[in-house]
């Protein structure tokens, strides 16, 4: 099947803010226990609009999979959101009791991850795994959900679904176990999907289907997408909005479009800089001098600042996420007045006529 | 052996390895009585000619067989059948010392930096151990050593005294590097080489072996499913798909005017990081996955997957022809360019 990779999703920089389905203000989170930090995540806000998808990005340690866990009420005991709320359809899930947040997740809310093997139970066939949940949320009985299952199978594009629902886990392969990943998490009319690297562990030719598959729920259930990744490939490929993290704090959010193109803050400028796509084959690719610094170990004011080719001395002061225009903000105190702009890299992304 | 022999190279001095229709099976499944046990042909029939100083690189998804080529070639696993000339060696021939030379000129560095170095032992250890065990110390510090290969990587000679774990995952990478080039190999095997690593260290790590290779003229053969690192470093590429070449030549042509339906929708499924252009691409999405190894379909392995297919794909399996120059393309549904003739 051939396809245009980009009408996947709509693409305009309309501001989510109002009317957001996920509205996340002032996250917080501390490593708890003997080795105490302050600010693994610190003052996280970004909003997740109806039928959006929102690219959370940045290396690792840099605190995205803890705040996508954080909003899943699923944070280890080390770990405890200390401020901040998390507002989805007037809930806010960083206070609500536990068993308010095991309504939520499952059902208006699913989740899924990197490794499917380790996410779905090796014990059950997996129809009865995307049934139960069914079960349990919208109380369906056994045969009933089970029928439904079968249905889910089959829109996550599962030939033979009533066949395969029959099938353990380990024999399916990787591919075909993320899907069924998603076929539990849209189980119960979910509106809100949050996917931790969900085709990190797959092969290119299999991301691509799976890519598809959630471009096609997207357009056909409404539903929004966080997804966290590091491969900015996706993100051009698959997002409207991006939020890039670094050590704990969100340093830009923007549109996808509008971060490609011109990146409000330099770490965003930075790693669009350090990929191989669209460089003369061989040249000297840009990098990023030094690493995410560890919890506990955070510079003064800007963290990025250190590894910054743009720093000066008032990096040194805190620096505040600053709105530059609706829906474009920084945690750049210089691109924020003005005093610095940032072109992505210019004129490379050619890739035809770099190799020509 | 299906393969045509490539146009051979000027001679056979610029010639490090010459690998010719390797075969490596391996049995799978339970011994049972009364039954031959099914095999899965992991290479078959593979030629490899890898020119001194250039990289090859070879790409393809998992169970492609990438990984067995490269371990055959780096003789950490036999083959069934197929000769390996390692600079004018056989390799399956060679005993004893002579073994011994060949595992210095061939080295490997693995996908996972965190299980390829002993968490128990400092980084020093790690790059001393090879040269004494090849006993080439020479009368040299043992710490001398290691900070003159931690310094040709790009690292501070002060990690020397470090375990793996107090490192980051591309300078234990780097390490893993250091430790391969001090045996001063002339092929490198890299494996995988960035897979583990963020963005930004993969950067690095690329450059690392472009400015190695341009000083030392090492040779490697780089394994990696990720179109853009085999782009960036290969100057030749093999596409594999069910232990099978389908589709080689120059990496500036294959990487961007493929003629084999694999690559083709191999390289447009990867997503390239700029959305204006990624969304007018057209991407071709492969319907099902990778046939099962054990039981590959009659005629082409790829006829399962194919938006060409035509019914003599499914009885006929295509040779691996040259096309256009120094190509080859193993596809019925082309013409002497290798260009696909439409339905």
């Amino acid at each position: 099947m051939i396809d245009t990779a980009g009408a996947a999703s709509p693409r305009t920089d309309r501001d989510a803010g109002d009317s957001a389905l996920l509205d996340v203000r002032g996250l917080s989170i501390d490593l708890v226990g003997d080795e105490q930090q302050r600010g693994l995540v610190e003052d996280v806000s970004f909003q997740v609009g109806r039928r959006r998808s929102v690219a959370l990005i940045g290396e690792s340690g840099c605190g995205k999979s803890l705040t996508a866990f954080a909003l899943l009420g699923l944070l280890s005991r080390a770990t405890r959101v200390s401020g901040g709320s998390a507002l989805f359809e007037g809930v806010d899930l960083l206070t609500a009791a536990p068993q308010q947040l095991a309504r939520i997740r499952g059902g208006p809310i699913g989740a899924i991850f990197q490794d499917p093997m380790t996410s779905l139970d090796p014990t059950m066939k997996v129809g009865d795994q995307i049934a139960e949940s069914r079960r349990l949320h919208l109380g369906e009985s056994r045969k009933t959900a089970r029928k439904h299952a079968e249905r889910l199978l089959d829109q996550v594009g599962i030939a033979n679904a009533p066949e395969r629902a029959r099938s353990y886990p380990h024999e399916l392969s990787g591919g075909m176990q993320q899907r069924v990943m998603i076929a539990s998490a849209i189980a119960c009319d979910c509106k809100l999907l949050i996917a931790d690297e969900p085709t990190t562990a797959l092969d290119v030719t299999i991301q691509a289907q799976i890519l598809e598959l959630l471009a096609d729920l997207q357009r056909g259930l409404g539903l929004a997408v966080l997804l966290v990744t590091h491969d900015l490939g996706v993100v051009a490929d698959f997002c409207d909005d991006i939020v890039v993290m670094y050590a704990g704090h969100v340093v830009e959010r923007n549109s996808v479009d509008e971060a490609f193109a011109r990146p409000r803050h330099p770490y965003t400028k930075a790693l669009l800089g350090a990929v191989p796509e669209g460089r003369e084959a061989r040249a000297k690719l840009p990098t990023i001098p030094g690493r995410v610094p560890p919890a506990g170990s955070f510079p003064e004011g800007c963290r990025f600042q250190p590894r910054c080719e743009f720093a000066v001395a008032a990096c040194g002061e805190p620096q505040r996420e600053v709105e530059i225009e609706p829906g474009r903000h920084t945690r750049c105190g210089r691109v924020a007045h003005d005093l610095l702009q940032l072109e992505a890299r210019g004129g490379t992304h050619d890739e035809s006529s770099a190799r020509t | 052996m299906r393969a045509v022999l490539a146009p051979e190279p000027v001679t056979d001095d610029d010639v490090v390895v010459k690998a010719r229709g390797l075969h490596r099976s391996f049995p799978v499944g339970r011994r049972l009585p009364g039954r031959r046990r099914e095999r899965v042909h992991a290479v078959d029939g593979v030629d490899v000619t890898i020119p001194r100083g250039r990289t090859v690189g070879v790409i393809g998804e998992s169970g492609s067989g990438k990984t067995t080529l490269g371990r055959a070639i780096a003789r950490l696993t036999t083959v069934d059948s197929g000769a390996i000339e390692i600079a004018g060696r056989d390799v399956a021939k060679v005993r004893g010392r002579e073994l011994k030379q060949l595992r210095r000129s061939v080295q490997v560095v693995f996908q996972d930096p965190f299980s390829a170095l002993d968490p128990t032992k400092t980084i020093a250890h790690a790059l001393f151990e090879p040269i004494l065990v090849h006993g080439l110390r020479g009368g040299r510090r043992p710490a001398d050593i290691a900070a003159e290969l931690l310094t040709r990587v790009g690292l501070h000679p002060s990690l020397a005294p470090r375990y793996p774990a107090e490192l980051s995952g591309g300078q234990r990478q780097r390490v893993c590097i250091a430790r391969a080039l001090a045996l001063g190999p002339e092929i490198l095997i890299a494996d995988e080489p960035t897979s583990a690593l963020d963005l930004s260290t993969r950067s690095e790590i690329l450059n690392l072996l472009v400015s190695l290779q341009e000083e030392t003229g090492l040779s490697i053969l780089l394994i990696s499913h990720d179109v853009a690192t085999i782009r960036h470093l290969s100057h030749e590429v093999l596409v594999m798909y069910m232990g099978r070449v389908v589709e080689s030549g120059p990496a500036a042509e294959v990487m961007t005017d493929p003629r084999h339906p694999y690559t083709e929708a191999l390289l447009s499924a990867a997503p390239i990081p700029d959305p204006q252009r990624q969304r007018l691409r057209q991407r071709i999405v492969l319907h099902g996955e990778m046939p099962s190894p054990v039981h590959p379909p009659q005629g082409c392995n790829f006829s399962t997957r194919c938006p060409l297919v035509v019914d003599a794909c499914r009885t006929m399996d295509p040779p691996l022809v040259s096309v256009a120059g120094a190509r080859q393309v193993a596809c019925i549904r082309r013409d002497g360019e290798g260009r696909h003739v439409d339905r």
